[in-house]
């Protein structure tokens, strides 16, 4: 039916005639139908005045075939109604998927619809990924195209993952690179657990990171890391990611967090029971140390400054200055 | 005969204002077989070419002389830049020109008349300063050297001002600019150094190798020239002190210290953005996932320990050779200057003008 307009002006001037059938007749279960979600705001639009806008339909066989409507045509079904739709006539399912994107376009926002789409058309005729991505608002070759293309590559349920929110698309960029055995690996780690977008990113890519430097499986970097013991462990689950993140970032970065829980092992050492807050400011690229104290009148200067006097006596000092030793 | 890096030019595009150019003439003579499109007054190269497929021969409206691009907090050398074009069509995994670039295409600046103007009238101007200057910024000082003699024309147009030293920063072996160097004092042939193991697996696209680096460094000595050194980028990898150590050892088996008027020591540092460019095209290269923090210029550094780590390995190495004087840091803070060489530029009136002095030292 749509053979030659692949996808200009297919629908352009075409008039489709309304039908009027049973609902509880039509065949819901197209692989086209992308995104049914139940919306509770359609049920009580219908409830309110009815159907104002007709379904998509492929009455061309025995049966009707939905090809957009899922939601309004699952009510009406529970209540016993006809449906109006549009007898769209025979056509592939790509060609009813590509109806149901533009029917459904308005509310395309989320990522995982994305990847549906793009997921339903790589497994029925790839060539026409470009022309989808474009209806998608994915411009070929951007970032975010490449990211949905790489997703594409993941195996199918991890787009659960994604479309539970447990994994942003731009993780993409990282697990594409993976085998399936590191894939296997890693699930675990928010399988039961909800990360921040921003921490799981890092966390995904520092184990990519260390993967790569020490030539080791994901799996290997991962027991190094001890995580499967923190997922394990009786933790909450912000201690849990927690104690995951700290955990792999020293592994990315040893010699760093060595310094780092140096400085704060001295820090504590040297200011502690007085007001003064010790900090190395800039990952210790130069020798600067940031002390600050907070005070509320003239006599907690004073006393914060002779704080600061016993302070400068002490002999821990040297341990700030990492450039400065060896 | 055309190196084989330069043989897969296929295509020269040139601006019609320099199409008739000395420069167009030697590069259409060179390059018989390319296809040869001139652009007129006002339009582009179109976008997507490879960089090894076109020869990019422009007139440019910039200014040629410029200082070396150094950022706050870390000590700069002070060299002025001579641009003479831009991008490389070798293949070093580490090059910051992939992500300095918007593409790379091989460009020259054909307008050579408007370079020795600006060259001319910067020196008149200041008749009475001295230049330290180089053309390895933004590209490779010799590697076009054989399609463009561009190195050669400079040393030659260069011999009228003696208050200049060119510094020739090469990954290659081209000596045919040394016929037009009338004092060798005046011209500072340069080499990358690295461990053999980063030159053998990061430099890749036909870079000479150290030794045929080296060789080349000796017959320049040998014919007057004192050479530079430049261990940039130091890369922290499994077994670097045996790598570098190799280097420095083939270094005096070539050279003496007589023979070398400085050597920079520069750690691995980067954009950001260059990170994602070499995960992108040479995704072997491990050595990015170092231990690199954000530098006080936000550039990444690896963590200041570990540089003080390898250059007070590497210095030590090239002091026991006889180097002591001519070594320098290329953007460092004075703390690692102080840690690894016992002073700071402060202590001997600013790199800048130390570096003039190495420069110049050769002056009769």
């Amino acid at each position: 039916m749509f053979e030659n307009t692949w996808w200009g002006t297919m629908t352009r001037d075409q008039r489709w005639p309304v039908v009027r059938v049973p609902a509880q007749d039509i065949d819901c279960s197209g692989p086209w139908l992308l995104w049914p979600h139940k919306n509770d705001a359609v049920c009580r639009s219908l409830a309110h005045v009815g159907q104002l806008s007709p379904v998509l339909v492929d009455a061309s066989g025995p049966r009707p075939l939905l090809v957009d409507g899922a939601a309004r045509v699952a009510w009406l079904s529970e209540q016993g109604q006809d449906v109006y739709g549009l007898n769209i006539g025979s056509c592939s399912a790509q060609d009813k998927a590509m109806l149901y994107i533009h029917a459904n376009i308005h509310r395309l926002s989320l990522d995982a619809d994305k990847v549906r789409a793009l997921r339903f058309f790589a497994q029925h005729d790839a060539s026409h990924i470009d022309a989808v991505m474009q209806v998608l608002g994915l411009v070929p070759h951007s970032r975010p195209a490449k990211q949905a293309l790489a997703w594409l590559a993941l195996p199918a349920h991890w787009d659960t993952y994604l479309a539970g929110g447990a994994l942003p698309l731009v993780c993409a960029d990282i697990l594409r690179l993976w085998d399936a055995h590191d894939l296997q690996a890693v699930e675990a780690i928010f399988q039961t657990l909800s990360w921040s977008r921003g921490l799981i990113v890092q966390v995904l890519t520092w184990i990519h990171e260390v993967h790569v430097r020490d030539g080791c499986d994901v799996a290997q970097v991962l027991a190094r890391a001890d995580v499967m013991d923190s997922v394990q462990a009786n933790l909450s689950p912000k201690d849990a990611m927690a104690r995951i993140a700290a955990r792999v970032r020293a592994l990315r970065y040893p010699e760093l967090t060595r310094l780092e829980q140096r400085a704060t092992d001295t820090a504590r050492v040297l200011a502690a029971g007085t007001r003064w807050r010790m900090v190395q400011p800039d990952q210790f690229e130069s020798d600067s140390v940031e002390l600050a104290a907070r005070v509320r009148s003239p006599a907690e200067v004073q006393q914060a400054v002779a704080e600061l006097v016993r302070m400068a006596e002490h002999a821990d000092w040297a341990a700030f200055w990492p450039g400065k030793e060896a | 005969m055309l190196p084989e890096y330069l043989q897969g030019i296929a295509r020269v595009a040139v601006d019609a204002a320099v199409s008739a150019s000395p420069m167009a003439h030697r590069v259409r003579e060179r390059l018989p077989q390319a296809q040869w499109d001139i652009l007129a007054d006002g339009e582009h190269l179109e976008p997507g070419y490879v960089q090894e497929a076109v020869l990019y021969l422009k007139q440019y409206k910039g200014r040629f002389v410029r200082p070396c691009p150094g950022t706050s907090h870390y000590q700069c050398c002070g060299y002025q830049i001579i641009h003479i074009g831009e991008n490389c069509p070798l293949r070093c995994s580490y090059c910051i020109l992939q992500a300095y670039f918007q593409d790379r295409v091989l460009k020259v600046w054909a307008n050579q008349d408007d370079l020795w103007q600006e060259l001319e009238r910067t020196f008149t101007e200041n008749s009475r300063q001295r230049f330290r200057m180089g053309t390895g910024e933004f590209t490779d000082s010799l590697v076009l050297e054989p399609l463009t003699g561009y190195s050669r024309d400079l040393v030659g147009f260069l011999r009228a001002y003696p208050q200049v030293c060119l510094e020739l920063k090469s990954k290659v072996v081209d000596l045919s600019w040394m016929e037009a160097a009338h004092d060798p004092t005046r011209v500072l042939p340069a080499w990358s150094m690295n461990a053999p193991e980063i030159s053998a697996r990061e430099e890749q696209g036909q870079c000479a190798t150290l030794e045929e680096r080296l060789r080349a460094a000796r017959t320049c000595a040998q014919a007057g020239f004192r050479v530079c050194l430049h261990f940039d980028p130091i890369i922290l990898f499994p077994g670097w002190e045996a790598g570098y150590a190799r280097t420095i050892e083939m270094i005096f088996d070539y050279l003496t210290p007589g023979d070398i008027a400085y050597v920079s020591l520069g750690s691995f540092r980067h954009m950001p953005d260059l990170k994602r460019h070499i995960a992108q095209n040479f995704p072997q290269s491990s050595y990015i996932y170092g231990e690199f923090i954000t530098g006080l210029d936000g550039k990444q550094r690896l963590l200041r320990p570990l540089r003080v780590q390898q250059f007070r390995f590497l210095v030590q190495g090239l002091r026991q050779g006889g180097l002591d004087r001519q070594l320098y840091f290329c953007m460092e803070s004075n703390e690692v200057w102080q840690a690894v060489l016992g002073r700071t530029p402060r202590d001997f009136g600013g790199l800048y003008r130390y570096l003039m002095d190495l420069a110049f030292e050769g002056s009769n």
